[in-house]
């Protein structure tokens, strides 16, 4: 009968061995309570579409370029879609700049070089938002004329501009 | 039986003589001066209470570098207030005089570029009239459309628009 030697790297490798077992057995367990190493799911906040219509008003004056800069202040809100106006001088979409797609910044502008113009209050944009949080922190968007033109290329300097914050779309 | 001093008691006997401030040693000087006798002090004013007197040769010379210095001094600033003026007036007019870097792409010459650039161009390019090689923005050699595309992308920009301090 041979006695068993018990060399340190024997001893080394039975505590790996164990350990390893332990670990499997732990896992199982946790497993099958469905508690332990699974997390908690985090919150999810809330994300909603909405859609902010911007009106030129030109007067009396048929109004052929635009350009507009809307920010918005509350960090929410970010653009993921640009479309055009309804007047069919402004209907396909106006110009932006691509790099402006889901930030909080954009400045859009078009212009048309026929006859036929608006005249007076038109919509000549709608830009959609992902809107994140809840109702009630809703965005904060701010919207500057920067430019208003006839088809002379003057300035239009009575232009206004104005946005309605429209549902979930 | 009388004690008799010792020499170390006798020194401090003397030494608190010295010391009696009823002795009067701030007005002794004076004392003293009045007591000399008017011969001995009448020579001894005129050998210590005397004003040195410089030769006039020294005086005038000394007096001359004075003011060659002076005018040297003077006439290294002589200048200074009219370089100042000189500056100043520049730095006035500098803005009136040297002429405005003409902005690529500003058609309209408003110190911007916008979208209005883009449909004077858009129209002069439609007109078919002499298109100036100025508005040729995109650098391709010719004037059209391109060049309108290249002014309405700078007028949307936000790049453009950072660089330019967030007008």
């Amino acid at each position: 009968m041979s006695a068993r030697r018990h060399t340190p790297a024997r001893t080394a490798r039975r505590a790996v061995l164990a350990i390893a077992l332990g670990g499997l057995a732990l896992a199982s367990v946790a497993l099958r309570d469905g508690s332990g190493l699974a997390q908690e799911p985090a919150p999810v906040e809330r994300v909603r579409f909405e859609a902010v219509d911007v009106f030129v008003d030109s007067g009396e004056r048929p109004l052929a370029a635009y350009q507009f800069r809307l920010v918005d202040r509350s960090g929410r809100a970010r653009i993921v879609g640009v479309e055009g106006g309804e007047h069919a001088a402004f209907r396909d979409a106006p110009r932006h700049d691509p790099r402006a797609l889901m930030g909080g910044t954009i400045i859009v502008a078009a212009f048309d070089t026929g006859e036929d113009l608006p005249v007076g209050r038109t919509r000549v944009a709608r830009l959609h938002f992902e809107v994140r949080g809840e109702r009630a922190d809703g965005p904060d968007y701010h919207v500057e004329l920067e430019a208003a033109a006839a088809s002379d290329e003057t300035k239009i300097p009575e232009a206004r501009i104005e946005i309605e914050e429209g549902g979930r779309r | 039986m009388a004690r008799r001093a010792t020499p170390r008691a006798q020194r401090n006997a003397n030494m608190n003589d010295e010391r009696d401030p009823t002795s009067g040693d701030d007005s002794r000087s004076d004392d003293d001066a009045e007591q000399l006798p008017p011969a001995l002090l009448g020579e001894l004013r005129s050998l210590y209470d005397v004003t040195p007197r410089v030769p006039a040769a020294i005086d005038d010379a000394v007096v001359a570098g004075a003011r060659l210095r002076m005018r040297r001094h003077a006439r290294r600033w002589r200048w200074f207030p009219v370089a100042a003026a000189v500056v100043l007036v520049a730095v006035v007019l500098a803005p009136a005089l040297i002429p405005r870097r003409e902005l690529s792409g500003d058609l309209t010459r408003d110190g911007r570029v916008d979208i209005v650039d883009a449909l004077a161009l858009a129209r002069r390019v439609e007109s078919g009239e002499p298109l100036d090689r100025r508005w040729d923005v995109s650098g391709d050699g010719a004037v059209d459309r391109r060049d309108v595309d290249a002014i309405a992308a700078r007028a949307v920009s936000l790049e453009a628009r950072r660089r330019e301090g967030g007008r």
